[in-house]
């Protein structure tokens, strides 16, 4: 089936899809000898053909095929993954058949669902994995005939993103995006329905909708607010309310007339196509076939406005047009000149990274760039791991800087949201490159108004180059809006006529090309003048009153400064430059806080161990192994007295377990960044080993891992064995690498009883390493009854153990 | 009804947890903000779902006898339903994604990440089964029934083994919950318990 034609038939009338398979499933004993629902189109087609043709005989026009989870990652939880094609056939063509022995005319949906497993950073799929699981599902539901693909009952945006862009990619039909709610108007994973609504438009889909959730009732609410924020169809396909497992039944509460009703307001608010999800069956379906079966959609009282500029996050999008201008771009996440930034960027480590994203964020920027561009560094894997760690920490959007296309279009498939591009330009190379890409991905992007010959001198070549960009842009199908216009900023003291060239650009521009914004990355203006924050913050006053929209700036400056001497110098007014200078050459720069740069190293590790700040520590270790005559003992005097002065703070409550953690992260970090750079000196690590282990039975890891994170962070080589581990094992390892000490976990009664067979397998093989104990069932008592070195009620008492053990 | 698929993540709770002292502990702008960041991390993560099975009972020394056949030999659990004329089991659990992430970060060596979210799970899943005994509460209150306190396996005379057969009378694989051979439940941030329904008339 072809988009326009589907578009044209929502047009026309209201289509009744269908309601739930699985429900109906187990309602007619159906599941008896399958593992999954999708196994009948292969095993008992006659089983899936009865359910098909229920609904049909219902009314539907749409019915979605029996592929609900026909992926590698669900079949294979079911040993399916073999037959994944001949299932997706079946569905397909059994649905076709059902159709056409009943002489209806429907549209087969082929019905793609979730993978079961959250993709990254929420679980472990990467976009690769996912892309492929879907597109495997999508080009045999187009091999066998589905006429167009529903995607339903997602709940995370990354995972709909990826499962739409496979679809898009491998059918040629329309696409129907729906994504299941909670009560909080949000899904499981915090998107809201607009974000939702943007999202899939701008990947293209033919309609979007909700399915499942939480009863007709609560999403007919969700409706009306999806229904305002797009311009495409919408379906609407409840579950028949929050299901309730009782004596091993499960009842869904609402009825077919509390469902209708729901229903039926959401066509009056706009709706396109109707059905049902869990809980529903044919008569509810019959129910909806009766009422609005063939019903012209109804006007819809506002539509959202087409043309705004809109970005998105995880959770809701951005309107930038009613934004208060300047739209700030935090500029701080870029590693030109910022040793610390690429130090860390270098470790493929982003904590530095994060803070300056949370700084910025709290600082009032609509958005945050990150540019991760360093000398030798994979800038694709680099940018698209501090984009999936960012954006998750911050409340705006993103703006991904890099002038690699490789690197944008991978940071872009793992973005959950519609982040801004910064940039592309009007080479005809970058365009061919880039343009695709903002197409495929639906994303706005900054235009640098330069080309193959350079900068352009002055403003008419500027806009030239940009109406060139807008032209291929819109040969693309890009519409203008999403172009952002950058008429580049050069140092007034080296260009000043320069600085009216840009300003008469961005005043231009919003003549010639209206609905494009513009932007300015501030700072240049200023470069090699004193107190430039005086001229930055006049130079953006004077760029505002011309139009400039978006401005590329460190939001933590002071904007409100505005000064006449700078002004006339950016104007290139006769002696301003001089004026300008003699007003501010000998102005003082405000008194700084105390630089924590100006400590000596050894205070710096040591608070850097003590407030827990692991990248610090790491950086400082490498400048005392620089500039300290006896580095290992340097810093492991430091780092053992940090962490002396962190129990005590801990033993006194000043300090909780968090705050213990991080600071062992720090001062492991700080270990692990010695041992290399000392490998080619002299000295060496000498370091006790200790074994840990949960014992046999238990399967309690959190504990016995804060423990070992603790010892660790005092220099012991530790060896993990894990949870429910044998006891011959901890002594078979004992045996091979001969530790100071053994450290046993457990959580129960019933398991710590294995602690003891531990112990006495330990001096019948004579080993003479201690043994502590510890976990929430143990206690002293027990410790001392079972013939343990020490009894340790947490890892600080732990760590204060081992270091009295031992001495 | 019963609806836990709402449940929120308190932050003051997963402190407590964690054993913060109001009045001692200083906690700083940075540890509170990494903490919240985790928390919101697992509010993504959980799928809360819940079971309940209701069954008259008969009370006979140390032991409860269901209708349909089972029955617990605790006395506790017997002195607990003394005045009870039906036994109402639960279980709740908030799916696997959150100890998958869990692990994923221990693995990783972020225990500081590993031991919020486990925290947060902890707290999640006893706020679950908090939120569901208040509707069963509220629920038979509408007949003129009381319920006793919750009583889990594993407490008292009742023997973690005893879980085996309490699950599989309740239903409780429905959701997913299983137990290993340990008597544990996987996922780990589940809760199963059973009350007494008293009729007050």
């Amino acid at each position: 089936m072809k988009i326009k034609d589907f578009s044209d038939l929502l047009k026309d009338r209201v289509l009744i899809m269908d309601g739930s398979t699985g429900a109906l499933l187990s309602d007619r004993g159906y599941m008896e000898g399958v593992s999954a629902p999708e196994e009948l189109n292969i095993k008992f087609p006659r089983r899936i053909a009865d359910v098909y043709s229920s609904y049909i005989e219902a009314g539907s026009d749409i019915v979605l095929t029996n592929t609900f989870g026909a992926n590698r990652f669900i079949l294979e939880k079911h040993g399916l993954q073999d037959s994944a094609e001949e299932i997706i056939k079946n569905g397909v063509q059994i649905l076709k058949k059902c159709a056409k022995d009943l002489g209806r005319d429907i549209i087969a949906a082929g019905d793609i669902s979730s993978l079961g497993e959250y993709m990254l950073p929420l679980g472990k799929l990467s976009f690769d994995e996912a892309y492929n699981a879907f597109a495997e599902q999508a080009k045999l539901l187009s091999k066998y005939g589905a006429d167009i693909i529903v995607i339903e009952t997602i709940t995370e945006i990354k995972e709909l993103k990826t499962a739409i862009l496979a679809a898009k990619d491998n059918f040629e039909g329309p696409v129907i995006a729906q994504m299941t709610f909670t009560e909080d108007h949000i899904t499981a994973t915090g998107t809201d329905l607009a974000a939702f609504a943007l999202t899939a438009e701008r990947l293209g889909c033919a309609a979007i909708g909700l399915n499942c959730s939480v009863g007709a009732k609560e999403l007919s609410k969700m409706a009306e607010v999806l229904i305002s924020n797009t311009n495409l169809p919408v379906s609407f396909k409840p579950n028949a309310g929050i299901p309730v497992l009782i004596n091993k039944k499960t009842i869904y509460p609402q009825t077919i007339d509390e469902f209708l009703k729901y229903s039926l307001e959401v066509y009056e608010t706009g709706g396109n196509m109707f059905g049902g999800c869990c809980g529903t069956n044919p008569q509810y379906i019959q129910a909806l076939s009766k009422e609005l079966k063939g019903m012209k959609p109804k006007q819809r009282r506002q539509s959202k406005k087409a043309d705004a500029f809109y970005l998105s996050n995880r959770n809701k999008i951005f309107n930038l047009d009613t934004a208060e201008k300047p739209i700030i771009i935090g500029e701080r996440i870029n590693p030109t000149g910022k040793e610390k930034l690429q130090q860390e960027l270098s470790k493929g480590r982003f904590s530095y990274l994060k803070e300056l994203a949370r700084i910025q964020n709290e600082q009032g920027a609509h958005l945050i760039d990150i540019n991760t561009g360093i000398a030798k560094a994979d800038e694709a894997q680099l940018l698209s791991n501090a984009l999936i760690e960012t954006q998750e920490i911050v409340s705006i959007p993103i703006c991904i800087d890099s002038s690699s296309a490789e690197a944008i279009e991978e940071s872009l498939k793992n973005c959950a949201g519609i982040p801004l591009i910064n940039s592309i330009n009007g080479e005809a190379c970058k365009l061919k490159k880039l343009l695709p890409i903002l197409k495929r991905y639906g994303c706005p992007a900054i235009a640098l108004t330069i080309d193959e010959k350079g900068l352009p001198k002055n403003s008419d070549e500027r806009l030239k180059i940009a109406g060139k960009i807008l032209k291929a842009a819109s040969d693309f199908g890009i519409p203008p809006q999403n172009i952002v216009f950058d008429y580049l900023v050069l140092a007034a003291s080296a260009s000043p006529e320069q600085t009216q060239e840009t300003l008469k650009s961005i005043q231009k521009s919003k003549e010639i090309y209206p609905k494009c914004k513009t932007v300015l990355g501030i700072s240049n203006i200023s470069f090699g003048l004193p107190s430039r924050q005086t001229i930055n913050a006049t130079f953006l006053k004077m760029a505002i009153e011309v139009g400039l929209d978006f401005a590329i700036i460190d939001p933590g400056r002071d904007w409100s400064i505005f000064d006449g001497k700078a002004k006339a110098l950016l104007l290139n007014k006769e002696k301003s430059v001089e004026n300008y200078l003699a007003a501010f050459a000998n102005v003082e720069k405000p008194a700084q806080k105390e630089n924590p740069a100006d400590m000596p190293l050894e205070r710096r590790l040591y608070e850097a161990i003590l407030y827990g700040d692991k990248t610090s520590a790491e950086n400082l270790i490498e400048s005392i192994v620089k500039n300290c005559a006896e580095p290992f003992k340097t810093a492991n005097e430091i780092i053992l007295d940090s962490l002396n002065k962190v129990g005590e703070k801990f033993s006194k409550k000043e300090y909780f377990l968090p705050q213990i953690i991080m600071s062992a992260e720090a001062a492991q970090a700080s270990f692990a960044a010695l041992k290399p750079l000392l490998k080619n000196s002299a000295k060496t690590l000498k370091t006790d080993k200790i074994i840990m282990a949960t014992v046999k039975g238990d399967m309690h890891d959190i504990g016995k891992n804060i423990v070992a994170a603790v010892l660790e962070s005092y220099g012991y080589e530790i060896f993990d064995l894990g949870v429910n581990v044998e006891a011959q094992e901890i002594i078979d390892k004992s045996l091979e690498i001969k530790p100071a000490f053994i450290g046993l976990s457990a959580l129960m009664t019933s398991t710590m009883l294995e602690m003891e067979t531990v112990i006495k397998m330990k001096y019948k093989e004579h080993l003479p390493c201690k043994v502590i104990v510890g976990g929430a069932a143990v206690t002293q008592k027990f410790a001392d009854e079972i013939g343990a070195d020490g009894y340790a009620k947490n890892a600080v008492e732990a760590a204060d153990i081992v270091k009295n053990l031992k001495s | 009804m019963f609806n836990i698929s709402n449940i929120k993540i308190s932050f003051e709770k997963v402190l407590s947890r964690l054993n913060y002292s109001k009045s001692k502990t200083k906690l700083d702008a940075k540890t509170e903000r990494l903490i919240k960041e985790i928390l919101s991390l697992a509010s993504k993560l959980i799928n809360p779902k819940s079971v309940l099975s209701f069954e008259n009972i008969l009370i006979k020394g140390g032991a409860v006898y269901f209708e349909n056949g089972y029955k617990i030999e605790s006395a506790d659990i017997a002195k607990l339903l003394k005045n009870s004329f039906q036994v109402c089991g639960a279980a709740v659990t908030l799916g696997s994604a959150l100890e998958k992430k869990r692990d994923d970060f221990l693995s990783q060596k972020e225990t500081f990440n590993a031991l919020i979210l486990d925290a947060a799970g902890s707290v999640a899943a006893e706020e679950a089964a908090e939120v569901l005994y208040g509707q069963i509460k509220e629920k038979q209150k509408t007949k003129g029934f009381s319920i006793t306190r919750r009583y889990s396996a594993g407490y008292g005379d009742w023997k973690l083994d005893g879980q085996k057969d309490f699950l599989i009378w309740l239903g409780a694989d429905l959701i997913g919950i299983k137990l290993n051979e340990s008597y544990l439940m996987n996922p780990e941030k589940s809760v199963s318990f059973l009350l007494g329904v008293i009729d007050e008339n």
